[in-house]
């Protein structure tokens, strides 16, 4: 019995959390040997530290290298390339056209005293209709039927996304700080930025449209398009795949990485908290935030701007050959002509970031190891 | 325009033999076709027709000049229809008793099997004959039970007679690496003394066991017993399993065939009617040299669960007739009985059958895609015509509408003259074939209308799929009103063991409950008959004619179908529902599960000394098969439910849903 089966494939899930949450219990336990207590280390400073003796200063860290960034805590790191890429984002928002556009600030010598800033549309975002949100509503209801297939990973990817994309990966966390620092950069950014966008269209959620959806996992409270885990996960797969030399690529990873995401997105209309049509719009904002770190980390020397109109998405399903294949990011049209996504014209830059340059390079060469 | 019709091209068509289904799945090269490593190399084709007389109806392999390049305009496949014109003056020779309508099915080798130069068989011969006796002959058996599965652990010790002997007089694994000097053309023979030899040398080493017979990792394909839990094994075990040390097994000896994996593997099914006929032929003509080796004449009994939705019904399916003409045969050949017992199926709740108002003109379905589902979908419309319009083609308008569409442009079908072509068009989507409708009149007065759905996700191929959602499909008769339409949906979901999984698609009608006001599900249908979805016609499309089996005289029936029921001899919800007005008969019951809340019977697991449950009408079957073969369990006429059938049979629970049984 399928039923039966998923049943009990949750069941050895729900072991399997209980498991690590004792494995993380121990490594608590393993910090608490190598860390001493305040109470403890006034009794051993009191017993050998002795009168004051002449000192010395330390060596000087040089002012501003990037190099200093590897003394810094986690949570500091992500603070300081967060604002690497937000600093370089700023928004717009045209009532008369309903559009809500991302902009790319390039700071033109920044090193200099007096910097100037000069600044470019890189993605416009317009809504669907309500009418096509009844139309995308259907789909929602349709796509319940997979629910006893993916419920496992609609539950671990309420917590985050990149724990599906590193099993793809000879990506060993521990031993890859940079490279996870930068894919939890472009997860941080992704969700900055699709909050904003979502703040500005302000669109309702399906269970908004219909009691029948009744989704397994509680919808979020901020505005449904664009998807959130779609930017994210797009961004972090897109990122993956400008960061890996090509040279350490295995056959296929590529299109590997981007099926993921979009899975990931899907498995979001799975559990009736998005409509395909938000996928569509995450997965083209995804890649641009992609766009935008690598450009920031001196890979890349343009951007090109894009564009999203929902109108007219109709019942438009999401999949991963609609916006990606053969290795190519796709113009997305529906079937009545409508186009839904779509490349502008020209390139955007942006300023180079040495700071992300530096872990850019060092975590290029982490996969050389 | 988004969508539109399109009639093949001359070189787009394919092979007007070919079922539409086989043509589709072909054309298409569906998941099933790619896997295994299905090269160019594998994607070449067998193709024959399905008769009494053994794997080759030609004589002087006259067929082997008839190979046919790309049946289906491809050019790396080629086929062997052996129901080309200039065959069937020969065909209708041989087989004058035979099938009416001749139709090709085309399975595809499995790796290693035979290519289409090598087939080379005279007729009512199964390969060559076994010279090889085992060391220790059984004694004269009282019953010979046969099965057709997948996943037999043929060396669990539930099939052995002591330590190192099998009760397996032979096995044909289908999807197995041919020998050099393999006595059969494709796959590989298994006899007794081979089996023996190998339990022999491999004493307490199961993994050297199971190695040879498929959970080799270094070999390529699917590996049902590399599981836990293995369908063939849990089949067999409830139909024929004892003790090893158990004397009586002696008297029971058993024949298998597993199909092959690229068989079973393929979700609508259609691929199973070639290498069923082919097991049943198989165990039919061992049986009989091991009857003329014993000078004995005794039944056998052959369980095959599996099933089929769609077809003819009515026992004009070809396997049925098959099926029929080889039991048949036996007779006449050993003047013992070959039954087959067969599994009602559990689709009873799957909404996979339609049927219209009677005197309606025409039928109006609506037809859930499943969104994610990387395998076609195929809905059947079987019309029934007055025997008036016997020689009049029959001719229908079609109506789609396709999920958030306006209806397209209605298709008129008409029923060729010649009553075996399947006239078929196109559904395009910018362009992209993405579905196929077919219509096929058959002598019976009945008209079949096939309609073919491509995937609804492609994953990342780059390739034009059909949208998921709502299908609406409107049929209307042109000609005389048709006295009985009903509608099938054809199975899209794959059996354990195999990493790909279609999805079923399924219709809607919002007459239908699916649990009554209580909460409870709706097993049977309203008796005020409202509404389209009608579980009554879920039956097994295999066994839709056999409703003459009386226990009086078992062996008389070539068929039996067995529903499942859980206790207290309740028939289980998704245990298929026969459709009375087509002659359709469940004949007996068994235990399916332990309980409405402990799934399944226990029986053997894959490696031996282990027990698994498992749930369905595919483990109430062999139980009946044990009953006939060695009067296990007590025959009850039924008092319950219709579905239940006329007899329930009531086995050793404490076997089948015991705790503490779990030494063998």
């Amino acid at each position: 019995m399928p039923i039966l089966q998923s049943l009990q494939s949750l069941q050895s899930l729900q072991s399997l959390q209980s498991l690590q949450s004792l494995q993380s219990l121990q490594s608590l336990q393993s910090l608490g040997a190598a860390r001493a207590s305040p109470a403890g280390q006034i009794m051993a400073k009191d017993g050998i530290s002795g009168i004051w003796q002449d000192v010395t200063a330390p060596q000087p860290r040089d002012f501003g290298a990037p190099s200093n960034f590897r003394a810094w805590g986690g949570q500091s790191q992500q603070m300081i390339l967060a604002n690497e890429i937000l600093s370089r984002i700023t928004y717009g928002a045209d009532l008369d056209s309903q559009t809500c556009t991302i902009y790319a600030l390039e700071i033109i010598d920044p090193s200099d005293t007096s910097p100037s800033v000069a600044i470019n549309a890189l993605a416009h975002f317009s809504a669907p209709s309500p009418d096509d949100f009844v139309l995308q509503a259907r789909l929602v209801h349709d796509y319940a039927d997979l629910r006893i297939d993916r419920v496992a990973e609609i539950t671990d990817q309420t917590a985050g996304v990149i724990g599906y994309f590193a099993p793809l990966l000879p990506l060993q966390p521990g031993q890859m700080p940079r490279t996870m620092a930068l894919i939890q950069l472009a997860m941080d950014c992704a969700g900055h930025v699709a909050q904003h966008v979502k703040h500005a269209l302000a669109c309702r959620r399906p269970d908004a449209v219909s009691a029948q959806i009744q989704p397994i996992i509680p919808t979020p409270s901020h505005a449904s398009l664009p998807s959130g885990h779609a930017t994210e996960a797009f961004a972090v797969a897109e990122t993956l795949r400008q960061l890996i030399p090509e040279s350490r690529k295995t056959a296929g990873v590529d299109s590997q990485l981007i099926q993921m995401a979009a899975r990931i997105a899907a498995n979001r209309t799975v559990a009736g908290v998005h409509f395909p049509v938000d996928s569509f719009a995450g997965a083209m904002l995804g890649f641009c935030i992609a766009d935008v770190l690598a450009a920031r980390s001196g890979q890349a020397t343009g951007i090109a701007p894009v564009r999203f109109n929902g109108a007219g998405a109709g019942n438009i399903d999401f999949f991963t050959s609609q916006v990606w294949h053969d290795g190519t990011r796709q113009t997305v049209v529906t079937d009545d002509g409508a186009t839904l996504v779509e490349s502008l014209p020209g390139t955007v830059t942006t300023d180079m970031s040495a700071l992300l340059r530096h872990v850019w390079t060092e975590a290029a060469a982490e996969w050389d190891q | 325009m988004v969508y539109s019709w399109n009639a093949p091209a001359p070189d787009d068509s394919f092979h007007p033999r070919l079922d539409p289904i086989s043509a589709w799945l072909f054309s298409r090269q569906s998941a099933f076709l790619q896997s295994g490593e299905a090269d160019t190399d594998a994607g070449m084709l067998y193709a024959m027709t399905i008769d009494a007389a053994g794997f080759d109806p030609s004589d002087q392999d006259s067929f082997r000049a008839l190979s046919i390049p790309n049946p289906v305009n491809r050019p790396d496949i080629f086929g062997h229809p052996f129901s080309l014109d200039e065959m069937e003056p020969s065909l209708g020779a041989q087989f004058s008793n035979g099938i009416k309508d001749v139709q090709v099915t085309v399975v595809p080798l499995p790796n290693g099997g035979p290519r289409s130069a090598d087939i080379l068989r005279t007729a009512g011969d199964l390969g060559s004959p076994d010279t090889t006796q085992p060391d220790v002959p059984m004694s004269a058996p009282t019953a010979i039970i046969g099965i057709i599965d997948h996943g037999i652990n043929i060396f669990h010790h539930r099939f052995r007679r002591g330590a190192t002997g099998s009760r397996i007089l032979s096995a044909w694994m289908q999807g197995a690496r041919r020998l050099e000097d393999g006595r059969i053309r494709f796959g590989r023979e298994w006899t007794q003394a081979e089996i023996e030899a190998a339990q022999d040398a491999a004493g307490s080493d199961e993994d050297a066991l199971l190695r040879q017979i498929g959970v080799d990792f270094a070999q390529p394909g699917y590996r049902p017993l590399g599981f836990r839990s293995s369908h063939g094994t849990h089949v067999l075990d409830l139909a024929a399993g004892l003790d090893p040390t158990d004397a009586a097994g002696s008297n029971f000896p058993i024949i298998a065939v597993t199909l092959p994996p690229e068989v079973t593997r393929e979700t609508s099914g259609s691929m199973l009617a070639v290498p069923f006929a082919l097991g049943l032929e198989y165990i039919a003509d061992r049986a009989r040299r091991f009857m003329t080796f014993h000078g004995i004449t005794v039944p056998v009994y052959v369980n095959f669960s599996f099933g089929l939705s769609g077809g003819p019904r009515a026992g004009l399916h070809r396997l049925e007739q098959t099926i029929s003409r080889v039991c048949a045969n036996h007779t006449d050949e050993s003047g013992g009985a070959l039954t087959v017992v067969t599994a009602a199926g559990n689709n009873n709740l799957a909404r996979g059958h339609a049927a219209a108002p009677p005197d309606a003109d025409g039928i109006d379905l609506r037809w859930q895609l499943q969104p994610g589902d990387p395998s076609a979908n195929f809905l059947e419309i079987r019309l029934e015509m007055p025997d008036a319009s016997d020689d009049e083609p029959s001719a229908f308008s079609l109506t789609l509408t396709p999920p958030g569409s306006t209806p397209l442009p209605g298709l008129e079908l008409t029923g060729a003259a010649d009553r075996d072509q399947a006239t078929v068009q196109f559904l395009q989507r910018h362009g992209a074939n993405i579905g196929q409708v077919s219509i096929w009149q058959n002598p019976n007065n009945i008209t079949v209308i096939t309609l073919a759905i491509d995937a609804t996700d492609p994953g990342a191929d780059n390739r034009t799929v059909a949208p998921a959602g709502e299908w609406q499909v409107s049929l209307t008769s042109n000609s005389t009103t048709p006295s009985r339409i009903d509608a099938w949906i054809l199975r899209d979901d794959v059996p354990g063991g195999f990493r790909d999984t279609g999805r079923q698609s399924y219709f809607i009608d919002p007459a239908y409950a699916e649990r009554d006001l209580r909460g409870f599900v709706q097993a049977e249908d309203p008796p005020d008959g409202t509404g389209q979805i009608r579980r009554a016609g879920t039956l097994n499309a295999i066994a839709t004619g056999v409703s003459d089996a009386t226990l009086e005289a078992p062996d008389d029936a070539v068929c039996w179908v067995v529903g499942g029921y859980t206790s207290p001899v309740q028939a289980a919800s998704y245990s298929a529902t026969a459709l009375d007005a087509l002659g359709e008969k469940t004949n007996i019951s068994a235990r399916s599960d332990c309980s409405p809340v402990r799934f399944g019977v226990k029986a053997a697991g894959t490696r031996s000394g282990t027990r698994v449950s498992i749930s369905g009408t595919s483990v109430a079957a062999p139980q009946v098969v044990r009953y006939f073969a060695m009067g296990d369990g007590q025959m009850m006429p039924n008092a319950g439910s219709a579905r239940l059938g006329d007899h329930v049979l009531i086995s050793d629970s404490a076997r089948l849903c015991g705790e503490r049984d779990n030494q063998n």
